[in-house]
């Protein structure tokens, strides 16, 4: 029996689905941010060392969306490390997140950011 | 050539704003950045030991720079955070019966080569390689 991916999708919950995601980092040191690849991102703002802001091209309908996020670092010495990924302000059309080791800011090779919510 | 929006944020600190592929950077000057954001190209940012120092950079016109006294105090904050979380860690392998790879005597004369090092620096380059031994004591200390 074949199956329909249209009909499967229109089957899906508009919730299920992602709103916002992004691939981004810090590639190595002395370079500038790079988002690899996203979807409703209009920009990414590297505030401090470890501190970014997402910036959307979406506007969520209220603050309660959910932001949940991995990242990596020190992929040259250790292989790979992972810090915490910390949602620190949101707005309807930002996202602020920190990456920490410790209580120490920490620059990511690759931060990803997936954003569920109405 | 890619190019950056770079401003002054509320720390003092210069904020980069990369905007994505699906956006144009001068949209994203309107939307995403307050007013007196400024366009630049990436490759006029700091480079190389400069950009470790991330939190010291400066914004003076359209110019990004380090602000060298602020590096040193960020090296500081960066060595002395080291030498507090070793300090701990050297405690419990002492009470732990278990000895230091790098004795107490010779851990002091590294910590104090490290501040004096940070304090006459002249360049970011001098300010990574003063910590450079201190990290790699701590390295040695945590090896299996």
């Amino acid at each position: 029996m074949a199956i329909n991916l249209s009909t499967l999708v229109n089957q899906t919950n508009p919730l299920q689905l992602a709103k916002v995601w992004a691939n981004f980092g810090v590639v190595s040191p002395g370079t500038t941010l790079t988002i690899r690849s996203s979807y409703s991102v209009s920009s990414i703002t590297r505030n401090g060392t470890g501190d970014y802001t997402i910036n959307l091209s979406i506007t969520m309908a209220d603050l309660n969306y959910v932001m949940v996020g991995s990242n990596s670092y020190n992929q040259t010495t250790y292989g790979s490390s992972a810090a915490i990924v910390a949602p620190y302000t949101k707005t309807t059309t930002t996202c602020r997140i920190l990456t920490n080791v410790g209580n120490n800011g920490q620059e990511s090779q690759e931060v990803d950011v997936v954003i569920f919510g109405n | 050539m890619s190019q950056v929006i770079v401003y002054t944020n509320s720390t003092g600190n210069v904020s980069v704003c990369t905007p994505s592929n699906e956006s144009d950077i001068n949209q994203v000057l309107i939307k995403d950045c307050p007013v007196g954001a400024i366009i630049v190209d990436s490759s006029t940012l700091p480079s190389g030991a400069d950009a470790q120092f991330f939190n010291s950079w400066e914004l003076n016109g359209s110019s990004v720079s380090v602000n060298f006294t602020k590096a040193q105090s960020q090296q500081t904050s960066v060595l002395n955070k080291l030498v507090y979380d070793e300090s701990g860690h050297r405690a419990v392998k002492t009470l732990s019966g278990v000895s230091n790879v790098i004795s107490d005597s010779d851990w002091k004369i590294l910590v104090t080569n490290a501040q004096f090092g940070i304090a006459t620096s002249s360049t970011t380059a001098e300010l990574i390689a003063a910590i450079v031994p201190v990290q790699a004591a701590i390295d040695a200390n945590s090896a299996i």
